[in-house]
């Protein structure tokens, strides 16, 4: 039987629902195999959540809940018309004002996503927003015993396997403890994580069950990022072989481009291409700080595309296509007075354990600047170090977004051919050593 | 009042849903527009650089415009008795297709249903898999051995739901072929468990003389299905015609699935008079596909650049960078391979052998884009 399962429920977007919908995401969550704790957190998110949207609505829509065992996390998803949110209401640092009703109101949709550890904001078609409220299941850490590697010999890359893949997580975790994703600290999650569908890897292993390295990658839309590859023997040609076959499982998926953002020396050069260098701020103690390339490839052909540019960062865009190669035309775009939203919301995704928030824009609005400046201060606050901002440049809204990301202290560092619905600009704010 | 978005999610079946559209490279117009390239040499999709016969080149000249208002023959029917009489089998042991692809999509529906599988290569043709896949069945990859299909390994998938085998012979983009003697040991393990369906797209630029002639062969295996293309040594691409050929029986079989009139009246015509000069037209194509081919290769072996040629229109070479990167690479300066990382070769480029000046620019160009 698989381990992904879904229910789902219909219902009024009228509080007396509201004990339905609670109900709901308790028993999944618990059917799904979350602690009491962590259902406490789901009902809590969706109790907010619902409040929030059925205060909003003034029509009595139907919503749809539906709550899906990811594997190694639970996500319960509602779906409602799109006219019901203000987009503003998403903004992490949403403010509450004791004396503003409008303010308190959108405290709720703060509260949700506060409670889980992802709140995902999806525009599922142009009349429904899909609103996720995930929360990932707990594992343990690592234990420490791990057979050393003697053999240098006799690895073959293979398809993976539950106990395999727990000791490739052990090995990544003990040798590349300062660059490696936290995941890897838990090798039941990278189990559940590649059961999900939606991670993958390629290891080599030998004869006796040994991993001697592998590469670990997840879709995302069109987009891999790929993690490694991680090497415990000293043999380059086996990291090209697993990058080999990676390749080839990848070849003929949805999947268009491949990226890594923060490579391990072992990895095949001639098989990427370098987009640009970012730094990484460690924001530990026991970790450092770390300037790399972030390395790139085109898994099918690239027959052009037109961007849409904003004048101040023009030059940097067209240095950056002609040295990647890539045929596109630049459409400049500029703000010209038009009416726009009079909020922007952005949503922002956190990487705890290694300080770092990825924004991106949900809505264009006259209050960018002042938004991006308190989104900055409100991040810097919470202890996260490295901040960065992607920008499609596939969507023409989004360049009026520049002159605020660079008031703001963004500067761009790289473009990243069909990362989102067109190229993606990545943005790194403050100054990096 | 515009009307409700529909339910994709509900209508859209899962396995559809998994599946990326295949996107065609953009017209050549475009291309050289945006790569900034003023003379663009089409070296990706192994079209023949000599064009169509001469006698189809009149016959296109000829077509009489006013027939566009006249439906075409609906199975082909002139050109299905030609065949007949070419190859010494009855018109009804033919199918005319829009293309050899469309072809392949009548065989698998014609014989797979759900659960069923199909057995192929895995760095072969990408159709074979595509349509069994998008159709909801199973397509069994297996590996190639020394580039070519791997008979026993292919014998060894087969189960009781499998329905099809295709072999490409020779296959794209290797160039490796199974002579006379190992398919008719192939066939007879098969023993008429399934259907096998050789793909002989490139068949017509073979010279090796051991090389099957499945038309002949289909008397004695009548579960060999022929696939054949006016697309690659007959210059007639742009037309989109292609057959199968086989025994009445199966093919009676594909015929239920087939679309009729799906093959337009220039088509045929041209095909039709292909079949007048055909042998003439393979033996010029042949002698430029040869001294191409020769040259290429010793430039390579010069250059210290690995690759693999063996029979069909085209040479594929290793290269040291991502096969996307060169792609965009040789488009600046005119020359449009195709990369082979589709083709699970990833690092690799296909090229199409074209006249000589032709290949005497590429060698420049490579030259010019790996010294960099």
């Amino acid at each position: 039987m698989s381990n992904i399962m879904t229910a789902e429920i219909s219902v009024l977007l009228i509080t007396e629902m509201l004990p339905v919908v609670t109900g709901f995401a308790e028993q999944t969550g618990k059917a799904f195999g979350l602690t009491q704790a962590q259902q406490h957190k789901l009902v809590l998110a969706m109790e907010e959540l619902f409040v929030f949207l059925a205060k909003q609505d003034e029509q009595q829509s139907t919503v749809r809940v539906t709550c899906r065992n990811g594997g190694y996390y639970v996500v319960l998803a509602c779906l409602f018309p799109l006219h019901i949110l203000p987009a503003a209401a998403f903004n992490i640092t949403a403010k509450v004002s004791l004396d503003d009703d409008a303010s308190l109101e959108e405290m709720g949709l703060l509260l949700a996503a506060r409670a889980v550890d992802r709140l995902e904001v999806v525009r599922e078609n142009r009349e429904f927003l899909e609103l996720r409220l995930v929360v990932e299941k707990e594992y343990p850490a690592a234990s420490t015993g791990l057979e050393p590697l003697v053999e240098q010999d006799g690895y073959v890359v293979q398809a993976t396997s539950h106990e395999i893949l727990k000791q490739f997580a052990k090995r990544v975790s003990k040798a590349y403890a300062k660059i490696a994703p936290a995941f890897f600290a838990f090798p039941g999650k990278v189990v559940d994580m590649v059961a999900s569908g939606e991670y993958d890897a390629v290891l080599a292993v030998n004869k006796q069950g040994y991993v001697g390295g592998g590469i670990f990658w997840r879709q995302t839309g069109k987009m891999i990022e790929f993690f490694g590859p991680y090497m415990f023997i000293g043999q380059e040609d086996l990291a090209q072989a697993v990058t080999d076959q990676a390749l080839i499982k990848l070849a003929r998926s949805q999947a268009l481009c491949m990226v890594n953002l923060q490579p391990t020396t072992e990895v095949p050069q001639d098989y990427f291409e370098t987009l640009g260098e970012i730094a990484i701020t460690a924001g530990d103690v026991e970790k450092e700080d770390v300037k790399h390339q972030v390395l790139y490839r085109q898994l099918e052909e690239d027959n052009g595309a037109k961007v849409f540019v904003h004048p101040k960062i023009a030059g940097f865009m067209e240095e950056s296509y002609d040295r990647l190669v890539l045929p596109r035309t630049l459409l400049t775009t500029e703000y010209a007075g038009e009416a726009i939203l009079a909020h922007s919301a952005f949503s922002v995704a956190l990487d705890w354990p290694r300080g770092q928030a990825f924004l991106s824009v949900l809505a264009v609005g006259q209050d960018a600047l002042n938004n991006l400046k308190e989104h900055v201060v409100f991040l810097r606050q919470e202890g996260i170090v490295n901040l960065f901002f992607y920008l499609d440049a596939g969507k023409a809204e989004e360049a009026l977004l520049v002159p605020a990301l660079l008031g703001a202290g963004f500067t761009p560092r790289l473009v990243l051919p069909w990362g989102g619905y067109g190229d993606l600009v990545l943005f790194q704010q403050g100054e990096v050593f | 009042m515009p009307g409700k978005f529909p339910a994709l999610d509900v209508l859209v079946p899962p396995h559809i849903r998994k599946i990326e559209p295949y996107i065609p490279s953009k017209p050549d117009a475009v291309l050289k527009e945006m790569y900034g390239c003023s003379t663009l040499h089409r070296l990706n999709n192994n079209e023949n650089a000599l064009g169509p016969t001469t006698a189809a080149l009149a016959a296109i000249k000829n077509f009489d415009p006013v027939q566009a208002a006249v439906y075409p023959s609906g199975d082909a029917y002139f050109l299905r008795c030609r065949l007949g009489e070419r190859f010494g089998l009855s018109p009804d042991a033919f199918l005319v297709g829009n293309g050899a692809n469309e072809v392949i999509a009548f065989a698998i529906n014609a014989f797979c249903q759900k659960g069923d599988n199909i057995i192929t290569a895995d760095k072969t043709f990408a159709v074979y898999e595509w349509v069994a896949e998008f159709s909801g069945f199973e397509a069994k990859l297996i590996p190639l051995k020394d580039y070519g299909f791997d008979d026993q390994a292919m014998l060894s998938a087969i189960d009781e739901r499998t329905k099809i085998v295709f072999v490409c012979n020779p296959n794209n983009p290797t160039g490796t072929y199974w002579n006379k003697e190992r398919l008719k040991a192939f066939l007879d393990k098969i023993d008429g468990r399934t259907i096998v369906v050789v793909d002989e797209a490139y068949s017509e630029f073979v010279e090796a003389p051991d090389f099957p002639d499945c038309m002949e062969l289909i008397k004695d295996y009548p579960n060999l299905v022929v696939f054949r293309t006016f697309s690659k040594m007959f210059g007639l691409a742009a037309l989109r015609i292609g057959y199968l050929a086989g025994s009445l029986e199966v093919v009676d079989v594909i015929r239920r699935t087939c679309v009729v009139y799906s093959v337009n009246a220039l088509a045929q015509t041209a095909a039709l008079a292909t079949l007048i000069d055909a042998d003439e037209h393979m033996a010029k194509t042949r002698a430029m596909i040869r001294e191409s081919r020769n040259y290429l290769t010793s430039e390579l072996t010069c250059l210290n650049i690995p690759f693999i040629a063996g029979e069909g229109s085209y040479v594929i070479i290793r290269l040291p960078m991502s096969d996307m990167l060169i792609y965009r690479k040789l488009m600046r300066l005119g020359y449009m391979v195709r990369t082979m990382t589709g083709f699970r070769f990833p690092n690799h480029i296909r090229v199409t052998l074209q006249p000589l000046p032709v290949m005497e620019g590429f060698i420049k160009a490579l030259t010019e884009v790996l010294k960099k």
